[in-house]
């Protein structure tokens, strides 16, 4: 397949970069990699989309599906640096300004750990009973 | 821009038909109703390219479009729109193709036939699926698997949009977009993407 995926964990951030083409083909590859992201507690994950230079709207699809599942965890799915062609996707489709998109990584991930010390906050002051919620 | 030699854009195309549009443009560079009419012309022959519906085609076929784009007088950024409508035109044809798992192998892959034809002013892609259901009973399948599944995996909703931003992506990249249905489920899509300001093209070759 022609999509590079590497995977970063650090300090409960999960930083994935990827890199080639985003396409129908390769968009399985990318959401086997989220959904193991989202695999746990208030996922945090940072997707590096800089060296993408090509993605269709499978990707799309991929992504939204994986912030979906990230935020109904609780957690977190931030998107960075992508290059002008697959930031006109997000454009074109009305999700630039719907998606949390970051100029760097660092900036992505400490945003994500602000939200998760935010969101653990508000659930040490809520009864547990408002917010529990079996484990799947 | 474009060189005029060597021409290699279609594996089916005849000496004879490469040169005889361009020659017949050339040969009456006074008479203006014939540049009009040469408008609705191609510029040179269509290029075919028949894939088998499988998603590692779509490239292939990003590929051959890019190419015959290249050659006219579009910009970057139009070669990239065009080169995303494509893909985006490919993978509803690949699913509309693919028979549903359930269903009864078959012993090849259907096709999936993209058709390229430049104008002077335009360039026009149809692609077109040997569709193996009929497409109202694809759609009606398929929203109630979805239904199903979003009801039961909220993960599915990954699916959700995907068929959606794709029809979107296109009718946002191109100038015109058509579908065809014939009763043997066969659909085709047809689009136009249109050069802005930059003249007649074959007035250059």
């Amino acid at each position: 397949m022609d999509l590079q995926l590497h995977t970063l964990s650090s300090n409960g951030t999960t930083i994935i970069a990827v890199a080639g083409e985003v396409e129908l083909h390769s968009a399985a590859q990318l959401r086997a990699e989220l959904l193991q992201a989202c695999d746990k507690e208030r996922p945090c994950i940072v997707i590096d989309l800089s060296g993408v230079n090509f993605m269709d709207s499978s990707g799309i699809g991929v992504i939204v599906g994986a912030l979906k599942r990230a935020r109904e965890r609780g957690g977190t799915l931030s998107l960075v640096g992508p290059q002008p062609r697959v930031r006109r996707i997000f454009e074109i489709t009305g999700l630039l300004s719907a998606l949390p998109f970051f100029e760097t990584v660092d900036d992505a991930v400490t945003a994500c750990a602000a939200n998760t010390s935010e969101v653990t906050a508000q659930d040490d002051q809520d009864s547990p009973e408002a917010n529990g919620r079996p484990n799947p | 821009m474009t060189k005029p030699q060597p021409r290699k854009t279609a594996p089916n195309k005849t000496a004879k038909g490469a040169t005889q549009p361009k020659a017949k443009a050339m040969g009456q560079p006074d008479a203006q109703s014939s540049a009009e009419a040469a408008v609705g012309q191609p510029q040179e022959a269509s290029v075919q390219l028949h894939i088998p519906a499988s998603t590692e085609y779509v490239r292939v076929a990003r590929l051959a479009v890019t190419g015959v784009a290249s050659r006219m007088d579009f910009s970057y950024e139009e070669i990239e729109d065009i080169k995303l409508a494509v893909s985006e035109a490919c993978n509803n044809a690949i699913l509309h193709a693919t028979p549903p798992p359930t269903a009864a192998a078959l012993p090849s892959l259907p096709s999936v036939v993209i058709t390229v034809t430049p104008y002077p002013d335009r360039i026009e892609i149809s692609v077109a699926d040997e569709g193996q259901v009929p497409v109202t009973t694809l759609q009606n399948a398929a929203r109630k698997a979805l239904d199903a599944r979003i009801q039961s995996d909220p993960d599915s909703l990954a699916h959700l949009p995907e068929s959606g931003f794709g029809l979107l992506l296109i009718q946002s990249l191109m100038d015109t977009v058509e579908h065809q249905a014939d009763a043997d489920s066969n659909t085709l899509i047809r689009m136009t993407k249109y050069l802005r300001g930059r003249g007649n093209v074959s007035a250059t070759l």
